[in-house]
């Protein structure tokens, strides 16, 4: 694949990729934003210069979207991407059908550096790796010493064949059965804001003492927050049900990503990751907070399986490898995949939770970086999103949301609170 | 060093204008335009340049054949006689390169005079050769056709900045044209009357091909250079 790169200059989209150019809309792209918060201001040109340094090092990002006649393909683009200003609130909507838009867009203000990705091109991890890297080569330009480490990708390695793949393929074994089919989720119900407007409210917490806390419940910081979602948005139902509003289904489902490079040994800078679905139905009765938490406990350790996410990559790459599938001309398929993403995507669950996990950084990196930020764009069916990323003691979670009401927020973090963690609020 | 008020980066000493925003340092509001960071325009080296050397070349090469030719027709009879054709062609060779060297760049100048000098040439030609009468019946009015055929097919071509295969199709088009124009040309000459018939048919296949060429071009701009990643599957 990467010769492919090299010699034809465009790339083919990775099996998880395929879904989004179809069913991105202005109103929810697949966007996601890293931002890394510097301790003095960010030096413009020496950051350019670093990115103009780095880009090079990362050729499967310097690529626009294409129109192809059975998929869409990625197309290397000659252009570095551009730094712009930061706008104050929320993320690009990186206009992935543009021609020529590069599906990333890195700006800055003040001492924050904030990379917009679409999951077009990578997922939380590449993302990640690449912003690393870019405030590693930054730093590396003032002067500083930066130790290797995995995260860093310097300028003057060559890129690997292994991190253009599709890693999807690459450990896609065929004569899989399915996943099973789920039924629809409840949704948040609320009028939405105008048109690209949401809100985000970012809980920081201390990592340390969450972890002491999820440790004495027997459960890890993922499935604990997965449960408090939960809880928090069975709270909403049951306030609907007391004011007479249709909730729906009575089914409260998660959408929770995997980084499937912790199960299989891939390096790939492209999306790799899976989900799990913790659910509760409702209309089996109440459940208090200990009991979603021991249902997502083992939930999760059920479906955090080798064996079972297989059957997620043996449904995705089998549908994409399909004879009849592959000839379907791409308008066609368009419409097909919008549909197939709302019947195993949005409508099927509630929200989603992405934690990216603790940053691991060298300690020369450490001194320079205040802190990071890890923003999803929220579906507009799904109505909220959220996202954690914990750096040193801190632990930020984000919810974005495109509806006014925060009542969810309120009962997330007021849980949070009463299970003993202090919980200081931003807002942008 | 300075720091923008509106980016709050920080920007290079001597910098006046924030190249994020666009916002003056002085404190003005952010001016329209875009980012543009990039490091200044690499000079490209000049190539050596062969061409002059090989003009100059060329030109003692003229010379020498110029005053040869002179010195051996007026030593034998003091006087020029049949040495008048080979001067005047070797005149019009050394201009007609001089000028495809000098004004290489202006296209339209250059073909213009060429076809002024080409004219200039042949009838001087005339005039050396006893008895003939081509130049104003057929040679000025075909020289005429051919020059203003050409200007226009190189002001489309370069105009329109087209590419390849509409090119051909254009080429096609003034070649019809031409033909045309040729036959009328030759008739008046051989038969003393005005009339087309056989490029008729010439101009009525061509222009169809000229459509076929770019409906061709269309398809595949579409489908045949990036053919295997327009059609991967």
């Amino acid at each position: 694949m990467a010769n492919n790169f090299r010699e034809k200059d465009w790339l083919t989209l990775d099996n998880a990729a395929k879904i989004y150019p179809a069913t991105s809309t202005r109103r929810s792209p697949p966007v996601f934003r890293l931002t890394a918060i510097l301790h003095s201001p960010i030096k413009l040109w020496k950051l350019q210069e670093a990115l103009e340094r780095l880009i090079p090092r990362f050729p499967y990002f310097q690529v626009y979207l294409h129109r192809g006649f059975f998929w869409y393909y990625l197309q290397r683009h000659q252009e570095i991407p551009e730094i712009k200003p930061m706008q104050h609130v929320g993320l690009s909507d990186l206009p992935i059908r543009r021609k020529t838009a590069h599906l990333l867009e890195i700006s800055v203000r003040e001492n924050k550096i904030s990379v917009d990705f679409s999951h077009v091109l990578t997922d939380g991890k590449g993302g990640f790796r690449f912003l690393t890297s870019l405030i590693a080569e930054y730093l590396r330009n003032l002067g500083n010493k930066i130790k290797p480490h995995e995260n860093i990708l310097i300028p003057e390695q060559v890129p690997q064949p292994d991190e253009f793949i599709d890693a999807h393929r690459f450990f896609f074994k065929s004569g899989m059965p399915k996943p099973p089919k789920l039924n629809p989720a409840f949704h948040l119900k609320d009028k939405q804001l105008y048109h690209r407007k949401f809100r985000i409210i970012t809980g920081c917490i201390s990592t340390e003492k969450f972890i002491s806390l999820t440790r004495q419940k027997g459960a890890t910081i993922t499935e604990f927050l997965t449960a408090l979602y939960i809880y928090s948005l069975s709270e909403v139902y049951q306030d609907y049900i007391r004011n007479n509003i249709k909730p729906g289904s009575s089914i409260i489902r998660l959408e929770v990503p995997v980084d499937m490079r912790k199960i299989y040994p891939s390096v790939t800078m492209r999306n790799f990751s899976l989900y799990v679905s913790p659910e509760i139905d409702l209309k089996l009765g109440h459940y208090s907070f200990t009991d979603i938490l021991k249902k997502v406990h083992h939930s999760l350790g059920m479906q955090l399986d080798d064996k079972e996410l297989n059957r997620q990559i043996s449904r995705n790459v089998s549908a994409e490898l399909n004879p009849i599938i592959r000839i379907i001309p791409l308008f066609i398929k368009d419409l097909y995949l919008s549909r197939l993403y709302s019947r195993l995507g949005e409508r099927i669950y509630s929200g989603v939770l992405s934690n990216l996990g603790k940053i691991n950084l060298p300690d020369t990196m450490v001194d320079e970086i205040e802190d990071w930020g890890f923003i999803v764009h929220p579906n507009h069916v799904m109505k909220k999103s959220c996202s954690v990323i914990s750096y040193g003691d801190r632990m930020k979670i984000t919810i974005s949301s495109v509806i006014k009401k925060r009542e969810f927020e309120r009962k997330f973090f007021k849980k949070l609170r009463t299970e003993g963690i202090p919980v200081h609020i931003e807002e942008e | 060093m300075p720091i923008c008020k509106n980016c709050g980066v920080e920007l290079k000493d001597g910098t006046k204008i924030c190249p994020l925003c666009g916002m003056s340092l002085n404190g003005s509001s952010p001016q329209k335009g875009t980012l543009d960071l990039k490091s200044s325009e690499k000079e490209i080296p000049g190539s050596p340049n062969l061409s002059h050397w090989i003009w100059e070349l060329f030109t003692f090469l003229m010379i020498a054949g110029f005053i040869v030719v002179f010195m051996v027709d007026f030593a034998f009879g003091m006087s020029i006689s049949w040495s008048k054709i080979p001067l005047v062609s070797i005149a019009y060779l050394w201009l007609t390169v001089t000028l495809a060297v000098k004004i290489e760049k202006k296209i339209y100048l250059l073909i213009m005079i060429e076809f002024l000098i080409l004219l200039i040439f042949l009838w001087l030609l005339e005039m050396f050769i006893a008895g003939s009468s081509w130049f104003h019946e057929f040679a000025l009015p075909f020289l005429i056709l051919s020059g203003i055929i050409l200007e226009l097919t190189l002001v489309i071509v370069y105009g329109l900045k087209l590419k390849s295969l509409t090119i051909l199709s254009i080429c096609f088009i003034s070649l019809g044209i031409f033909l045309l124009g040729l036959e009328a040309v030759l008739n008046r000459f051989l038969q003393n009357r005005i009339f087309v018939s056989w490029s008729l048919v010439a101009c009525a296949c061509l222009i169809p091909i000229s459509g076929f060429i770019l409906y061709l071009k269309s398809q595949l701009k579409k489908r045949g250079k990036e053919l295997e990643k327009y059609f991967h599957t």
